[in-house]
């Protein structure tokens, strides 16, 4: 089986554009939630959240603008000449969710020119690259769903390099569904912390350079991880609410390692979904003891800096991993301070310096769907 | 933040239980005629929690009322949650 490995990674976050400045805005813990005024004169009654204030972009094409930002500076870290069958895998959830309400407004728009198709359809013609194309509309789970896909087709060998990740531009329309689902935060994200109340919405976009170990040996091209396995399951329980005894997850982090054949005790660090909602963060809590047991990994979650991107959200943590695993640190957990008696577990509360060889990301989403994608330091 | 419809003001509460019916079959037609002003949404009538937000927030757009996430746990049945919006109104 080819080593698949990760050699370019570019990022547009409301941290930050750019992975490094993401990083070091995280490793300070900061955090991207603000209050917004168009919210609140829209009459919002959420009306904070972490969007990336620093990008420019037409509002209809925002998430492809974003993912095509990402893009381009991950082939620039890369260093790559794409070859013509180059494959693009995009995860989003709502694609361009704008144009669905300038549609529904009466805007001579067709929805369907505005799905994730077209915004990995808009990597494709920038780069005039002809390989597959995925768009993988797989909720929150996107991005690492569009990883796997990625490194499964350069283990057949239908390509030679990939683009993959995932983009999603704020939406009002999620901002609604979310707030009348009752799911978002009433004071800010806090993953597995005691006195979470729930979500933040975000947006942004991440993207990968993937490719075979082999090619980019040949190349001269600096490894930055290994991606070693993607596991999937679904709950098949509810359509928002994950099963409570953490079946999800404990099937996608056990699927993970069952197809790299690596063992949960190896594994160094845990990205968590934490998305901060009560049963979501407990439903995963008892996954990772399932999984774990007494040999519990560290554990961070990004979402209180970042808020939660759906469809980008796992492709921002991958980044984050990625850059993690880079640089052998741990970033801390914005918004974790105190530990939740029902979950007892801790999270990073400062940088941890150690050893990574192996880290998973978790991501789950609506429709039950769960994503842990398990990867390596180049050297693992 | 709350504000009661000048409508809600004169309903009294069998009215208002009345009107949450009609709401409560909008949101999930196969709930029997049958249910009791003190069923549990939950534990008698099988109301999953996307079920019961969809029919607070159906009660907030008809009462003109916004009802906080702390307050969710007092709407567990057609009594209570009349209680509830009766006390709101006389709070005003």
């Amino acid at each position: 089986m080819n080593t698949i490995v990760i050699t370019g990674v570019g990022v547009v976050s409301p941290l930050g554009i750019g992975i490094d400045v993401l990083w070091n805005n995280l490793l300070s813990s900061k955090t991207s939630l603000q209050h917004f005024n168009d919210l609140e004169a829209a009459g919002y009654r959420n009306t904070s959240a972490c969007r990336v204030t620093d990008f420019e972009a037409p509002q209809i094409t925002r998430g492809a603008c974003m993912a095509l930002e990402a893009a381009k500076q991950a082939i620039a870290q890369s260093n790559i000449q794409l070859p013509k069958n180059t494959g693009i895998f995009l995860g989003s959830t709502l694609g361009e969710s704008m144009a669905y309400e300038l549609a529904a407004e009466g805007e001579p728009i067709d929805p369907e020119a505005y799905n994730t198709f077209s915004i990995a359809k808009a990597i494709a013609d920038t780069y005039q690259v002809i390989g597959p194309i995925q768009a993988l509309s797989t909720a929150c789970t996107a991005g690492n769903y569009a990883v796997g896909a990625a490194m499964a087709a350069l283990q057949r060998g239908d390509i030679d390099v990939a683009i993959a990740g995932g983009a999603e531009p704020f939406s009002r329309i999620a901002m609604v569904g979310f707030t009348r689902s009752r799911a978002m935060a009433a004071d800010g994200c806090k993953p597995f912390d005691a006195n979470r109340t729930g979500m933040v919405l975000g947006e942004g976009a991440a993207i990968f350079i993937v490719e075979r170990l082999d090619d980019a040996v040949k190349r001269g091209a600096m490894t930055l991880a290994t991606v070693h396995a993607l596991g999937l399951s679904c709950d098949a329980y509810h359509p928002t609410s994950p099963h409570p005894d953490g079946r999800g997850l404990t099937n996608a982090m056990n699927a993970a390692f069952k197809k790299s054949g690596i063992n949960a005790d190896d594994i160094d660090w845990v990205n968590i979904h934490g998305s901060g909602t009560r049963v979501s963060d407990a439903a995963e809590s008892i996954a990772l003891k399932n999984v774990f047991k007494n040999n519990m990994p560290l554990l961070s979650g990004s979402k209180g800096a970042i808020g939660h991107a759906l469809g980008a959200a796992s492709a921002l943590e991958l980044a984050i991993c990625v850059k993690g695993i880079a640089t052998q640190t741990i970033p801390p957990t914005p918004g974790y301070t105190i530990q939740d008696a029902d979950i007892a577990l801790d999270c990073t509360t400062q940088p941890v310096h150690k050893k990574i060889n192996l880290v998973i990301n978790n991501a789950s989403a609506f429709g039950g769907l769960n994503a842990s994608l398990l990867l390596g330091s180049s050297m693992y | 933040m709350l504000t009661a419809h000048s409508k809600t003001t004169t309903m009294n509460q069998n009215e208002i239980i009345a009107q949450l019916r009609t709401t409560l079959y909008d949101v999930k037609p196969q709930i029997s005629a049958a249910i009791g002003n003190a069923d549990n949404f939950r534990d008698d009538w099988g109301l999953d929690s996307l079920e019961l937000v969809e029919f607070v927030a159906r009660i907030e757009q008809s009462f003109k009322i916004l009802i906080p996430d702390k307050d969710l746990k007092e709407l567990y049945s057609l009594n209570a949650t009349a209680t509830y919006l009766h006390s709101k109104m006389i709070a005003v």
